[in-house]
């Protein structure tokens, strides 16, 4: 921008200086050609004269002439003498003027070769005369009169009015060249005129854009000195060999000195020297050069003014634009207060940390943030080992100990303390602690947890403080305690609902075990168990193919033991169906029993081929239950119903709800089959539990079991009424849930 | 040989497998029977591998495949044959003894084709086995290059 206007500066100032030379140039040549037609217009001026010399001596001539005519005077002819010796003496002059002009030449010429012959006829005439004086002479001369000068007379006009007319062009020409000449000049002023402006108005505007820029810099100065003065921490800038190049006023408060006092002088030197530090110094002198900085070198001085102080330093490097010395920075900051409070805060650390106590102070994602001496000590850890990282992390359950539920119980303790925002008392706890060689040692602890509230009342810690009560439990557990006071009473209590609880967990862990071993055997029973019996059966008929020649008896034998193999796998089935209904998880759903029953009736439809069956559905709701297993419910007792039923020749069999107590829907399913014994009606329900022999009617003995374990699993009640040959109804209750 | 493709059985009781063998038999299936008697033979077969090496080219027209087996059960034996592109439209047929719901959902989830549980009683089972061999050697279309090249 600045650069670009530079050269149109340049530009117009030679502009400028060519017009003013085209003009000198110009002047010159207009001058110079004046010059040349003035003189020609001198030299006319001059023909003009010898003509009219010429015409003077030729007028004297011709008077002398016609007075020596007329008189005959000899004065008169002493005057044509005269005329005629005065224009022979111009007439050369006048050659030599005109040598240039080849027609007045000419003319000359012929004056030249005329006049001495004019001449020589008179001057013949008049000696005549002299001699003879007579007027007959006189009157021969007479003749000859005006002519001998009457050719040169109008030659010398001829040639006056050749050169009036050159000093009228001659004229001419000399004023058009002046007019020329002043043309030129103006143009030539105005063009440089115009440039000059050009050039002015560009070199103006040029100073106005310095003189802004010149000002914004000046106010960026201002401003930046403004701010470096007003920083609260003093600042000072050194050069590279470390003397004060400036300083803000913060620094001359601190130091109590002056600019004119401080500027150019050493940094060692300034305030009292408490900057004479050889580390300090030296690590300056290395920012410098170096591209390195100084960070936190903390100095304790004695200021003058506020005593002493604990200065943090900070100094960098400054490279300025356009100069290449480099200085530094150097920015104080007062950590007096930050440090004492790093005392303060080291001290109360301290405090806690020697606490007689146990204690552990948690975050609230139960990390450990401090811990007392006497709690590392009690748990054999080291603070450095275990702050920061998760407390269930630092202190798992001892692996060995398959009862061991310290930790879950911690944890739950601190969600209780996380949610409720109050402190949260523990049983004693079995909570063995890992020995630095990762064996672990018997442990029992009274913990209590309690909440630390931040200024925004939110939990900011937990601090859970525990005592070591291993030997108390250890001496209880061998009886050795006598509680007297109404604490050890209570540890005495909280001790057995510690080993209540422990038991209680024993307990759970063995039921898991069973639960799974069941698991484990069922799937066994019902992959192994069936293979052979598969197999007896199998062979058994391939045998019966096989054999030509086998008897009645034989076929009975195979087909006894293939029978008896497809007893067992149905007993195998329906014991797997009722170990499998105690495990599975009930899935409620809304189920419609008419629906149900309908389904289930169908079903059921090739137990009651070529029987007369006559049901009885009655209104049945929608109960809540797991769909699948009060089908199974159905299909047992339906087909009981139909089964039982068998010996009657129309079979009755009907459904429907029974009256209850409120919250629970009875429903009843009856028939007028065989029956039971009620003596029996307790058995009804066990597993194998058969009041009828296998020729009689089939079965396992394992439906109704099933039917109650279901009912029994969805909250319900099962029972039957009957009498021999009478009939029976069978009962079972669900709630009803929402 | 004929074009009939095979039908590749593992099982590890020779019980079953003689039953099974029966079962086919009464119903004079054309196709060839491979027995193996655990998961690794399967694998074998199906890639060449061991004894099945020098074996003609091609897949089997299906595989019954018993879900307990040693070295490599049934479930494992079932997933890396749906996990292969090559082998994956096989039809797998799973045997077993058990109605265990767990097996049963595996099974389908890693891709079974169907699934058998075997019955105690003998005619329902030759039953069960004759109908899985007309429905797959027979019924089934197989897709198209599974059709074995003639040497």
């Amino acid at each position: 921008m600045a650069k670009s206007r530079t050269r149109y500066i340049i530009l117009s100032v030679a502009l400028a200086t060519v017009s003013f030379l085209a003009m000198v140039l110009l002047s010159y040549l207009s001058i110079r050609s004046l010059d040349v037609a003035t003189q020609r217009v001198q030299h006319t001026d001059l023909v003009r004269d010898n003509l009219e010399e010429a015409q003077l001596q030729l007028k004297d001539l011709q008077t002398g002439i016609r007075g020596f005519i007329l008189t005959g005077d000899a004065r008169f002819y002493l005057r044509i003498e005269r005329g005629a010796k005065g224009l022979v003496a111009v007439l050369p002059r006048l050659r030599e003027l005109t040598v240039d002009n080849p027609l007045q030449q000419g003319r000359l010429d012929s004056l030249e070769s005329d006049l001495p012959a004019r001449l020589a006829e008179f001057r013949r005439l008049h000696e005549l005369s002299a001699a003879h004086a007579t007027a007959a002479t006189g009157a021969a001369i007479a003749a000859l009169g005006p002519h001998p000068t009457d050719l040169t007379s109008r030659t010398l006009v001829a040639m006056k009015s050749e050169e009036d007319q050159l000093l009228a062009q001659r004229l001419a020409a000399a004023r058009t060249d002046a007019r020329r000449t002043a043309t030129a000049l103006a143009l030539g002023l105005v063009l440089a005129g115009i440039f000059l402006a050009l050039g002015a108005l560009l070199v103006r505007r040029y100073l106005a854009e310095h003189e802004r820029t010149a000002e914004v810099n000046r106010a960026a100065r201002a401003y930046a000195e403004s701010i470096v003065d007003t920083v609260r921490e003093p600042l000072v800038i050194l050069t590279p060999d470390l003397r004060i190049n400036s300083a803000n006023r913060a620094f001359h408060q601190w130091f109590e000195t002056t600019p004119a006092e401080i500027d150019g002088h050493r940094l060692s030197e300034v305030g009292g020297g408490p900057f004479a530090i050889p580390e300090l110094l030296h690590a300056l002198e290395d920012a410098g050069p170096s591209h390195s900085q100084i960070e936190h070198f903390e100095v304790s001085v004695n200021l003058p003014r506020s005593g002493s102080k604990v200065l943090r330093l900070n100094a960098r490097k400054l490279h300025r634009p356009g100069n290449d010395t480099i200085m530094t920075l150097l920015a104080i900051e007062d950590i007096t207060v930050q440090k004492r409070i790093e005392q303060i805060h080291l001290q109360f650390r301290g405090l806690f940390e020697s606490v007689p106590g146990h204690f552990l102070v948690l975050r609230p994602d139960l990390t450990i943030a401090a811990a007392s001496d006497a709690y590392l000590a009690a748990t054999m850890t080291k603070r450095e080992e275990i702050v920061g990282k998760g407390i269930f992390e630092v202190f798992p359950d001892n692996p060995a100990d398959p009862a061991a539920n310290g930790a879950a119980n911690l944890r739950a303790s601190l969600q209780r303390v996380l949610q409720s925002g109050t402190a949260d008392t523990m049983a004693i706890q079995k909570y063995d602690v890992r020995r630095p060689d990762g064996a672990f040692e018997e442990r029992y602890w009274s913990p209590v947890n309690s909440p630390v509230f931040g200024s925004d009342l939110q939990i900011e810690y937990l601090i859970h403080r525990v005592e070591d009560v291993t030997d108390f439990i250890r001496q209880k557990q061998k009886g050795a305690a006598e509680p007297t006071a109404i604490q050890a009473r209570l540890e005495a209590v909280e001790s057995i609902i510690y080993q209540r609880s422990q038991e209680t967990q024993a307990a759970l862990n063995q039921l898991r075990m069973a639960n799974e071993e069941l698991e484990a055997f069922s799937y066994s029973v019902s992959h192994d168990l069936r293979a052979p019996l598969r197999h007896i059966a199998g062979f058994a008929d391939m045998l019966g193919k096989h054999a030509t020649t086998l008897d009645d008896k034989g076929k009975r034998y195979l087909k006894t033991i293939s029978e008896a193999a497809q007893r067992m796998g149905h007993l195998i089935d329906d014991l797997l169906t009722f170990s499998r209904i105690g495990r599975v998880e009930l899935r409620h759903a809304q189920v419609d029993l008419a629906t149900l029953i309908e389904e289930v009736k169908q079903a059921l439809q090739p137990e009651m081929a070529g029987r007369i069956v006559h049901w009885e559905v009655g209104e049945l709701p929608a109960v809540r239950a797991d769909p699948n297993l009060l089908r199974q419910v159905l299909v047992n007792l339906l087909g009981n119903a139909i089964k039982y039923t068998r010996k009657r020749a129309e079979a009755r069999i009907a459904v429907g709800c029974a009256p209850s107590e409120p919250g629970e829907t009875v429903v009843f399913i009856r028939d007028n089959g065989a029956g039971f014994d009620m003596k029996y009606a307790d058995k009804l329900f066990g597993v194998f539990q058969r009041l009828h022999s296998a020729a009689e009617f089939d079965g396992t003995g394992v439906g109704l079991a099933n039917v109650r374990r279901i009912v029994v699993r969805h909250g319900g009640r099962t029972w039957a009424e009957a009498g021999v040959e009478e009939g029976a109804t069978f009962y079972f209750s669900l709630p009803i849930l929402a | 040989m004929s074009d009939i493709k095979n039908i590749l059985f593992a099982e590890d009781s020779p019980q079953d497998v003689e039953m099974t063998l029966a079962a086919l038999a009464e119903h004079n299936l054309a196709n060839e029977v491979v027995v193996v008697d655990d998961g690794e033979g399967v694998l074998e077969y199906l890639y060449y591998q061991g004894r099945f090496a020098a074996r003609p080219v091609g897949n089997p027209a299906f595989i019954l495949l018993d879900l307990k087996m040693p070295k490599v059960d049934g479930l494992e034996v079932l997933r890396r044959i749906k996990k292969d592109p090559k082998l994956s439209s096989i039809p797998v047929v799973m045997l077993t003894s058990s109605r265990e719901e767990m097996d049963l959902a595996k099974s389908y989830e890693l891709g079974a084709n169907a699934y058998v549980v075997k019955p105690i009683d003998f005619p329902s089972f030759i039953d069960a086995v004759k109908q899985l061999g007309i429905f797959w050697a027979i019924h089934n279309q197989p897709p198209p290059d599974s059709v074995r090249k003639r040497s």
